[in-house]
């Protein structure tokens, strides 16, 4: 019998459900073809991207079945979309703070451009809401039914690192009214590391709720007149997506940025443009499902 | 603007997906991953790498159309199930078409239908 060579390791991007299936063959293929010698780098990041997209199509967003199964998988895209949207929305009303102070007045695009984004937020918003209100008591039959155990520890962990971050808000928050302006707005380089850390944090946050509901939804089995409410709903998102990238852009160019230019704003845009290229993809796949979902 | 349509459920894609190497292959017996790759490499000149093999063959174990015959050692051999040969032979009839329609097109077809100009060198490929 041969000797294991260690290329178990390149095995760790696909799902574990998966590796327990197929890896130990996966894994004497690639001691049959590379032996002894090092796995090419094109090989490697063949490697890298299949588990990916094996751990993408477990988690029923890729390469669904159907036209319910393409319906849910574009809804929970733009819903990953949204989640970027929302941090890096957070993360532009943070660099964007007085900015109406700092104006010079007989501008009216940077005022037009806060609103729409601070709108098409709120309509997103809601439009998520209502999407979760519909989808929750097709969910809860799902976990009556036996499902609770796999929907409860992603839920418990989203819910944990949401413990967490709040109160280390709490904590910063209580720190950052006793320091003064320049200090809590970069002049002072330890309140700037914690704020940093506070956004990755609330990265964190997001991703575990997103995570949460994808590992709730896509076993749950919604009724077909609760997946269109959900498609349309989830277009809306996509347009309010669209609006919040479009307000930002009409503030910021329409002078509602002065002086130089955040990295940070820069960021959250360039964030928000690659949020909506995702949200396109996954409205495109809701807009095409859909009639088939229609005629059912 | 013409689109590339998703194959239909129960069927295969063009002749150089994985899907439909990994199963001419498996036609000639059951293999496991590595001689999969060297068979495949030598009948269409293709080199499948470890992840783009794994990932078809968890397609096509899903759909039914393989299934293992068996462990050898930690290798563990595919062959065609029922299904594999019904979706398989579909597949050969429909390039078989697309072969003939281009081979009359092109002025290639001599007597009896045989196709001729064409070196047909490479195995699994010959009219």
């Amino acid at each position: 019998m041969r000797q294991r060579r260690g290329h178990e390791s390149w095995l760790r991007w696909y799902p574990a459900e998966w590796r327990a299936r197929y890896g130990d063959e996966l894994e004497v293929l690639l001691e049959d073809t590379y032996g002894d010698g090092p796995v090419p780098i094109g090989v490697r990041l063949s490697l890298v991207r299949a588990g990916s997209v094996e751990r993408l199509r477990r988690s029923g967003l890729a390469s669904p079945n159907g036209a319910r199964g393409r319906v849910r998988s574009g809804a929970l895209i733009v819903l990953c979309a949204w989640a970027v949207v929302v941090w890096a929305g957070m993360v532009m009303a943070k660099t964007s703070e007085h900015w109406s102070a700092a104006t010079p007045p007989g501008r009216p695009l940077p005022g037009a451009g806060y609103a729409v984004v601070q709108w098409a937020a709120r309509a997103g918003a809601v439009a998520v809401m209502l999407a979760a209100g519909l989808s929750l008591p097709s969910i809860v039959r799902g976990g009556r039914r036996g499902g609770w155990e796999r929907m409860l520890r992603p839920v418990v962990r989203a819910a944990a690192l949401t413990v967490v971050t709040g109160l280390v808000g709490a904590a910063v928050v209580v720190w950052a009214h006793h320091l003064d302006g320049p200090q809590r707005n970069g002049a002072y380089w330890p309140y700037t590391v914690v704020a940093v850390v506070g956004a990755v944090m609330v990265a964190a946050v997001l991703g575990s709720w997103v995570a949460a509901t994808v590992a709730v939804v896509v076993p749950a089995t919604l009724p077909d007149r609760v997946l269109r409410a959900c498609g349309v709903l989830t277009l809306a998102t996509v347009a309010a997506i669209a609006c919040v990238l479009g307000g930002t852009l009409t503030w910021w160019f329409g002078g509602g940025a002065t002086g130089p230019v955040p990295v940070a704003l820069v960021a959250s845009t360039l964030l928000m443009a690659c949020a909506l290229g995702v949200a396109a993809w996954g409205g495109r796949r809701v807009l095409r499902s859909m009639p088939d979902l229609a005629h059912r | 603007m013409a689109r590339r349509s998703a194959p239909a459920p129960g069927t295969l894609g063009r002749p150089n997906e994985p899907s439909v190497l990994i199963l001419t292959s498996l036609a000639s017996g059951a293999k496991h991953g590595y001689a999969l790759t060297q068979d495949i490499e030598a009948f269409a000149g293709v080199v499948l790498g470890p992840g783009t093999l794994y990932g078809a063959i968890t397609r096509l174990e899903e759909r039914g159309l393989i299934e293992p015959a068996g462990v050898d050692e930690r290798r563990r051999p595919y062959r065609l199930t029922a299904a594999g040969t019904a979706a398989l032979t579909e597949a050969v009839r429909d390039m078989r078409t697309l072969a003939d329609v281009g081979a009359t097109r092109l002025g290639l077809t001599g007597p009896a239908g045989r196709l001729i100009g064409i070196g047909g060198s490479r195995p699994g490929w010959s009219a």
